[in-house]
């Protein structure tokens, strides 16, 4: 039999009290009798120790003092280890958020507090009767089960060696609800959880009939990296770190910014954080960079927030080659979709090497392209996007100008076609030509195509088949919208860097037009990787093959670079990531296990986290419950309580003595 | 009062007069039945009267006694004829004297006799029949009357921690009514609760009888000390003491349970009492230890010990049992 809560054995103080108050008690009832002669003479030994012999066989007190013992039992919730059916199933629950990877408590020998962890469950596992099949769930976004109803042990050996830690937001209440539903109404189901108790989950634990709880890591410090950004400058950058301290002591360290490529920091800053201190750290004249690592040397125990990435802010826009006459509504539409406008006249430009690395894509309004028949031309026209504007007065070679039959429109999905309706629209005229080879037409205005889009070389083509002022659509809101959509798309949306995202987190892409093929380049990882593993990360696909504009951002926390490549294998262009462990790992401004309901009442939940907050967890040992089934000894205790209240009131009704 | 109590206490419902004795005098049934007997003496008795007792003195009683040499001045009416016939010398017969003897009842009125649970000290009307000085006095009564019809004298002293009044001698079935008057009166409420020690009332001077006699001491025997020296001082007064020990049932055998806070009726005192079946053992058992020291040091003086319980019928104790203890004799 074992006891649950010892330290209500207090309570037995209760029992000297009635002692006590038996011995203090005066009232007796007073009876006259003839002479004391001979009772004097019967009770000369009562009379030697007079307290105490009153209390001798006076049944009643004797009921009172096993009433208050067995409730005094009853507080320190005994219970009885019985062993639980030989094929009652066990839940284990790996909290793998990214706090785990923090140090591992003192002594244990591991690394950090998942591998600490998993060698405590492993252990047990392997105690457990063989009998007994095994469900293993990793707590991520989402939780993951990685092994239902196992016996066999070496499977769950593997998958338990097989966890990793999870740096994204960690959803440890989504694991233990499906542990609860795995062990609901499975009569001996075990549940157990290995954790550090960094989460936030009142009530969440359920109340399985056995609960045992793997804890691991210690109750530390951590000085994180939480923001870290760089503004460019002239030919300078300045950076802004900010660094916040979790901790009961003190920290002092290094702030270090390394520029790209570089081995040694660029700047240096030392400093000193008390406990629970949010510092911000303004660094200027950093020599201009990709990206910088901002780095703190310093001890603490969680390591995946102590350095960040950042990149100068992409300050340039992008840049239209419009090539014909200037049109304002055009121009207009372009810059609000954030293109400055270099305008060429056909006549008197000859484009060289500059222009086709100073221009983005080029427009082609109302232009003769025999015009540009010339060896520059083609190259720079072949090497970028291109969109075309016919128009009437100046129709391309076998060009003829039709008028719409009624003013219908038809639009086919496309990017570039997603919010036009063209309804209301007026077209006076449209030309009918041949867009080239693998034009589509993605727009149909009174039956004559009035939008083509394709691709030619790997470069995106589009076709608008009439002049905007043979229509009134410039002044509808169709105009800047069809206008953006058609620069996104030519342009390639996000030209500069993707900025920061958590590690796993979603996170949305402008992919590059032409895009066949795209990767995540590993370039650092925090906490650094061995080199092996720093491999190239294939980005997510649609269903129909085209890379997602949604993508999953890398699991580990880092600096990646989104790499896109055409059909050929050419690079079109790559953008920077920042990815960082999910902030609330590293806030470590509770102690451990305080956020945690816990089966039964809140008590057991404290006292865990009473033991933490000493420094030290203790690592195997330390569960809260056996591997087997409790018996809980208080309903019998109960009846027995019952049952000397029935024979107390026997005696009572009988006299208080016999 | 039960049937049995009516029967010996045959007195009219309306007769319950202080002067008559309601509460002490025996019904006459009773009565009739005590008149045949006398009150037994051990030993020849010297009176100093004509009574019915064998005295240890010669006398004119009819129980042949010795012959003796006549010497003049002898009755000759007692002189043996056929003696002198058959050898010619004078002899004279003797005979026993027959005297009375006197039989004194000490009456114990101490408050632990008067005491009955339920009843007022002070009032003897709520008594009831196991009342024990109510009991003794009327066992005094009718070995009284035994003894007055047996020419003897009867006188009777009653004392709490003294003697507080004393019946002398009287003599004759007539002056049965005094005895029964002043056993009447030591019921009457009295300020002293009585005494721890038996000596204090009768090793007085004066409280013992001046002339050898029998002596009936009637107690509840609740007395710390003295009970064995007030015996050896009857002894010395040449009193043959009958020690008549009256105890209620509920002192016989307590009917008390529970934690109890005990008054004793004389000293007042309280005494707190867990009482149980242990307790109870432990009261028989020194119960049993006084009354057999009393009646050891009775027997080692010669003296007579009789318990009595009051919850036995009066008629019961005094015809029966005291008969078959040889307290009271049929007359010769």
């Amino acid at each position: 039999m074992l006891l649950q809560s010892a330290a209500s054995a207090a309570f037995a103080l209760a029992l000297p009290a009635i002692l006590l108050m038996y011995l203090l008690k005066r009232r007796y009832p007073e009876t006259e009798i003839g002479s004391h002669l001979l009772w004097r003479r019967a009770l000369r030994e009562q009379e030697a120790n007079r307290p105490w012999q009153r209390l001798r066989r006076s049944l009643l007190l004797l009921l009172q003092l096993i009433v208050a013992a067995c409730l005094v039992f009853a507080l320190m919730r005994p219970y009885i280890q019985g062993q639980a059916p030989s094929a009652a199933p066990v839940v284990i629950v790996v909290d793998r958020s990214a706090s785990m990877t923090a140090a591992a408590s003192r002594g244990s020998g591991e690394g950090s507090a998942l591998g600490e962890a998993l060698r405590n469950v492993a252990a047990a596992v392997e105690e457990l009767p063989s009998s007994r099949p095994v469900t293993l769930i990793a707590a991520g976004a989402e939780p993951e089960l990685l092994v239902q109803d196992a016996t066999d042990r070496r499977e769950i050996r593997r998958a338990l060696e097989a966890i990793g830690p999870f740096y994204g937001r960690t959803d440890e209440e989504a694991a233990l609800t499906l542990a609860d539903a795995l062990t609901r109404g499975k009569a001996g189901a075990e549940l157990w959880l290995a954790t550090d108790g960094r989460f936030r989950a009142e009530g969440a634990i359920p109340d399985a009939s056995g609960f045992r709880l793997f804890t691991a890591g210690r109750n530390g410090a951590n000085t994180s990296v939480a923001a870290f950004g760089l503004q460019s400058g002239a030919d300078s950058h300045e950076a802004a770190v900010t660094l916040i301290h979790y901790g009961a002591r003190p920290a002092e360290g290094t702030l270090a910014l390394i520029p790209a490529g570089a081995e040694e920091p660029a700047a240096e800053r030392p400093f000193r954080l008390e406990s629970g201190e949010q510092r911000v750290f303004m660094i200027e004249n950093l020599p201009a960079a990709d990206h910088y690592r901002a780095e703190i040397r310093t001890a603490d125990d969680y390591e995946a927030d102590n350095a960040a990435f950042a990149f100068p802010a992409a300050a340039e826009r992008g840049r239209a080659l419009l090539v014909g006459e200037r049109s304002l509504f055009l121009s207009a539409a372009l810059g609000l979709a954030g293109f400055d406008i270099v305008q060429a006249d056909p006549a008197g430009f000859e484009p060289g090497d500059e222009t086709a690395a100073s221009v983005d894509w080029i427009v082609l309004y109302g232009v003769d392209e025999r015009a540009l028949d010339t060896d520059a031309w083609r190259k720079l026209l072949d090497s970028r996007p291109v969109w075309r504007i016919w128009s009437a007065s100046m129709p391309p070679r076998g060009g003829a100008v039709a008028e719409p039959e009624d003013n219908r429109a038809d639009i086919r999905p496309h990017p570039v076609t997603a919010h036009i309706t063209l309804a209301d629209t007026h077209i006076a005229r449209i030309v009918k030509a041949d867009p080239g080879p693998g034009m589509e037409p993605i727009a149909v205005y009174g039956g004559v195509p009035v939008l083509y889009a394709g691709s030619a070389d790997g470069r995106p083509r589009l076709v608008l088949a009439f002049d905007p002022a043979d229509s009134d659509l410039p002044l509808r809101a169709d105009f800047p919208i069809l206008t953006a959509q058609a620069a996104e798309w030519l342009g390639g949306a996000a030209l500069g860097h993707l900025g920061r995202a958590e590690a796993a987190g979603r996170i949305e892409i402008g992919v590059r037009s032409g895009t066949a093929r795209a990767v995540w380049e590993t370039l650092a990882t925090i906490p650094v990787r061995p080199a092996g593993e720093t491999a190239t990360i294939e980005a997510e696909r649609t269903s129909d093959g085209a890379v997602s504009a949604v993508q999953t951002a890398p699991g580990i926390p880092g600096l990646y670079r989104f790499v896109e490549y055409d059909a050929d294998g050419r690079e079109l262009g790559a953008r920077l990531l920042a990815v960082h462990a999910a902030e609330a790992e590293g806030m470590w401004t509770d102690e451990p296990f305080s956020g945690i309901g816990f089966p039964g009442n809140g008590g057991e939940a404290g006292e865990t986290a009473d033991a933490a907050s000493g420094g030290e967890i203790a690592a195997p040992g330390k569960t809260d419950a056996g591997s087997e089934t409790r018996t809980d000894l208080a309903p019998y205790i109960a009846v027995l309580i019952l049952l000397l209240l029935a024979a107390e009131w026997e005696v009572y009704r009988r006299g208080t003595a016999f | 009062m039960n049937a049995a109590d009516r029967a010996g206490h045959a007195v009219p419902d309306g007769g319950r007069k202080r002067a008559n004795g309601p509460l002490v005098r025996p019904g006459e049934s009773l009565l009739k039945g005590v008149e045949r007997l006398a009150v037994a003496a051990s030993g020849r008795t010297r009176g100093t009267q004509q009574g019915k007792r064998r005295s240890g003195a010669l006398g004119s009683s009819l129980e042949f006694a010795d012959y003796r040499a006549y010497v003049p001045g002898d009755d000759i009416r007692r002189l043996d004829w056929n003696v002198y016939g058959r050898t010619g010398r004078a002899y004279i017969r003797q005979y026993w004297d027959e005297q009375e003897t006197d039989v004194t009842f000490y009456l114990d009125v101490s408050r632990s006799m008067r005491f009955e649970p339920g009843a007022s000290d002070a009032n003897p009307e709520t008594w009831s029949e196991t009342n024990k000085l109510r009991y003794a006095a009327r066992i005094a009564a009718c070995a009284g009357y035994a003894a007055l019809c047996g020419d003897d004298r009867a006188a009777a002293v009653r004392f709490a921690s003294g003697v507080e009044g004393r019946l002398h001698p009287v003599r004759g079935r007539g002056a049965a009514h005094r005895l029964f008057e002043f056993l009447e009166q030591s019921l009457e409420p009295a300020a002293d609760p009585g005494a721890e020690d038996l000596r204090i009332p009768l090793a007085a001077p004066g409280a013992l009888p001046p002339r050898p006699g029998v002596s009936w001491l009637l107690t509840d025997g609740m007395y710390a000390s003295g009970i064995e020296e007030t015996l050896k001082a009857f002894a010395a007064a040449r009193q043959h003491l009958v020690f008549v020990h009256v105890l209620a049932p509920d002192e016989w055998q307590p009917a008390l349970r529970g934690e109890l806070r005990l008054i004793d009726a004389e000293t007042e005192a309280a005494k707190d009492v867990a009482i149980h079946s242990g307790a109870l053992r432990a009261y028989d058992e020194a119960l049993r230890e006084h009354v057999g020291a009393i009646r050891r040091r009775c027997a080692e003086l010669g003296f007579v010990y009789f318990a009595v319980d009051t919850s036995v019928p009066l008629e019961e104790t005094v015809l029966v049992r005291m008969a078959r203890h040889g307290l009271l004799q049929r007359q010769r």
